[in-house]
Parts: C-alpha cells; structure tokens; sequence
C-alpha cells in the first residue's frame, strides 16, 4: 500500500484512525483541532477540517459545540470493523495480484503467509 | 574534493552593527556550483557574505583564493555581491549601473545585461530609489549575473520578486552555472523549498557557527524522519536514542526526526511511515535542537 499516494486529508484520517487503534488517542479525548493539525503537518486548515469531517461521518469522533472534537464511545471498534471489511480488498487483494505476476504455486504462497505471519509475531 | 577550498574561514568573528554575529566561525567553500548558505534571521548570513566580498573587516583567519579579501582590490574584482542590503546607488539609473560595472569587471557582459533587463522587464532609465522592492531585487540579478565574476555572492536575491520573475532568477542562474561550470555561487536564502532543486551544496548556519554542510544530496541523505501513532513512533525512538534530534507530538500521533540515514533504520513498526528529510525539514531540525 501506497500511501503517499492517498489524498493529504485521507492521510490525516488515518493517522488519527491509527492512534486509536493503537491507543495513544482513547475514547473519550479530545481530538487535534483543526488549527493544532494543519500546524502540525504544515497543512491549509481546510484540508485538515476535510480529514476531521471524514471522522465525523464515520462515527469516529463527535463535534461538542464550542469545546472541540472527541473520539466517540464506539471509536476503535468502528475502525477495527471497516479495516476488518476493507482488508481482502486493500491488502490481499494486491499481494494476490504480485503472487499471480511472480508465478507463484498456492503452496508457496500459503507457506509465504504462513513464515512472515510467525515472524511477524501474529501466531505467538 | 581535496583541493584548496576556494573559501576558508577559521576562528572567524564578525559583527553587524555592533553586535557580535558569529563568534570563532570555521566555513570550507569548494569552488563550482550553487552553495546556499541557510539559517535564521539573525545568523550573520549577510556579515558572511560581506565578509566573503572584501567589504567588512573581520578577525580571525579568512582567505578568498588564499587571500584575506578586505580591501583588496585584487581579491574584490574577481567578486560580485547583490543583495537588498548592499543596496546600489539611490541616483542610479539601470544604463548608469551597466557603465560603471562595464568599466569595474573586466568579464562584464553588456548583451547578457540588455537580455536580462528585458526578461525582468525592468526600466532602463528608472532610478534606483524609485524602483519597486521587486524591481530593485531584479537589478541586482542582473547586476551579479552579467559581472561574469568567479565568485558571484548573492543576498537573498529573491525578496519582492513575484512568481513570475523568480522563475526567471532561477531559471537563470542555473542557465549560467550550466555555462560557467566553473563559476561559485554563493546564495544566502530562506526559499528552501525553491532552491532545494537549484543547489548543489549546503551550509547550515546555527548558533554563531556552521552546523552542518556538505553537498545537498549527501547532507539531506544522512537524516530520516517518520510519522506515525505516538506509541509506535516512541519506540522506535527509544531504538535510537543517540540519535533523536527532534520528537513533535500531538494528541496521539508524533514525528520524529533521527540522524540517521532511512536505509539504517531497520525495524521500523507498523503504521509508521518513514521518508527522507526536505531542505527545509531539515533546517528547522537543526533549529530547534536542544543540544
């Protein structure tokens, strides 16, 4: 995955979505305001508003009048669904695609998972 | 690489306006090419470049071609200097300016001098204190460019010049870098993001003395910086300690900037996204160390 390649707001969404996964940013806290964002990433306001907005829709953060942004009750479990659905399509999907070009056997293929999964510490 | 620098600067002090700018400054120059000279306001990038033109008496050990530069004639008309604060003569027409430079350089080229005036679509018979800031920044281009020196020391050329005119600059001088390969250009500048792609070498001004330099490739080459979830990024600083020179965070997330090549980092987490640093990164960095 590209990720470079992904418009300036769907980056700042994700790097948000990614430290409520990781739990840096829980539920409950207030979210980077418009402002502190596009200093942070040297970014025009607006373009940071449209990654908060992408939130919002999402369900991921909740606008308190007056007070700010903050990462909703359902957060995390929001994200970890969509990343879940998204999953076949934006990380297997390509890997499969590479397999197909590089002539790879289903055995190698599995093996290959199966060997990176381990070392990556998904089985421990 | 090994040759003479064609600046060398040891122990230098200089002030600017009675107040001590760099205090025991070392600067090496190698001759050829665009070297930008970058830092703050306040770092004593214009003390420098007069100092380097022979215009400013100076303590301390510095050598122009292996001559100290103040005042001497032999030095001085090998170098041209331009800049809003080495500001030309307020009477000063463009044609008068071109007579006097014309009689003072040797390598003066009047037809460049004509040319430039009219890609900078400047008057030619305005004088200097009626010109527009933009205006006055243009003729000192013209001014540096069309001396034809070995040495062309250029102060913030760019100030007041709008888009259009400092594609011209730039396209320019490296039109006469291309003809010139042996030439030295020497550019005090804060358009980092603009003269990334024009210079060839670097010196990093910071706190009275050059903190870092060298060619720009290899310079910008030896830092990383990565951007990511704050715990993940935390990590991986804890990994490099030694080397950390700078760790922002905001609500959750954090960027990080190591001394280090991105190649040299191995282990990098998940969700962490690492790049190469940009000129202009890279100087605010170096800013805002705390060592």
């Amino acid at each position: 995955m590209d990720e470079a390649a992904a418009p300036l707001f769907q980056q700042i969404a994700q790097l948000i979505e990614d430290s409520i996964v990781e739990g840096t940013l829980s539920e409950g806290q207030r979210a980077p305001s418009t402002n502190e964002l596009a200093v942070f990433h040297k970014i025009n306001p607006a373009t940071a508003r449209k990654g908060l907005t992408l939130l919002v829709e999402s369900g991921v953060l909740v606008k308190r009048r007056g007070v700010g942004m903050f990462v909703t009750d359902r957060a995390r479990e929001i994200i970890m669904a969509r990343r879940r659905e998204q999953f076949p399509g934006s990380y297997l999907a390509p890997m499969i695609d590479e397999a197909l070009r590089l002539d790879l056997s289903r055995a190698q293929l599995h093996d290959l998972v199966d060997r990176v999964a381990e070392s990556r510490g998904l089985y421990s | 690489m090994n040759t003479t620098p064609l600046i060398e600067a040891r122990q230098l002090r200089g002030r600017y306006a009675r107040t001590r700018i760099f205090d025991g400054l070392n600067i090496a120059i190698q001759g050829g090419g665009i070297h930008g000279l970058i830092g703050p306001n306040g770092a004593g990038k214009t003390t420098l470049l007069r100092a380097f033109s022979g215009q400013l008496p100076h303590d301390g050990h510095l050598a122009v071609w292996g001559q100290d530069p103040f005042d001497n004639p032999e030095v001085m008309g090998r170098i041209a200097l331009a800049g809003i604060d080495a500001p030309l003569p307020a009477g000063w027409e463009a044609m008068k300016l071109f007579r006097v430079a014309q009689s003072r350089y040797p390598t003066w080229d009047q037809g460049r001098a004509l040319a430039l005036l009219r890609e900078f679509s400047l008057p030619s018979y305005k004088k200097y204190s009626s010109l527009s800031r933009g205006q006055k920044s243009a003729l000192g281009i013209i001014f540096a460019l069309s001396a034809g020196c070995e040495l062309t020391l250029m102060d913030e050329p760019y100030l007041g010049l709008d888009v259009e005119k400092r594609d011209v600059f730039y396209r320019e001088l490296r039109n006469e870098r291309e003809r010139r390969p042996e030439a030295t250009f020497i550019l005090s500048t804060h358009e980092l993001h603009e003269s990334e792609k024009l210079l060839d070498t670097v010196s990093i001004l910071h706190r009275g003395g050059v903190r870092l330099g060298g060619p720009l490739d290899e310079v910008l080459e030896g830092y990383s910086t990565f951007l990511g979830p704050g715990g993940a990024v935390r990590r991986l600083a804890d990994a490099h300690a030694p080397h950390v020179m700078q760790v922002e965070e905001l609500a959750g997330s954090a960027r990080l900037v190591l001394s280090l090549p991105l190649r040299a980092v191995e282990e990098v987490p998940a969700g962490v996204r690492g790049s190469e640093l940009t000129l202009e990164e890279l100087a605010r960095a170096v800013e805002g160390e705390q060592r």
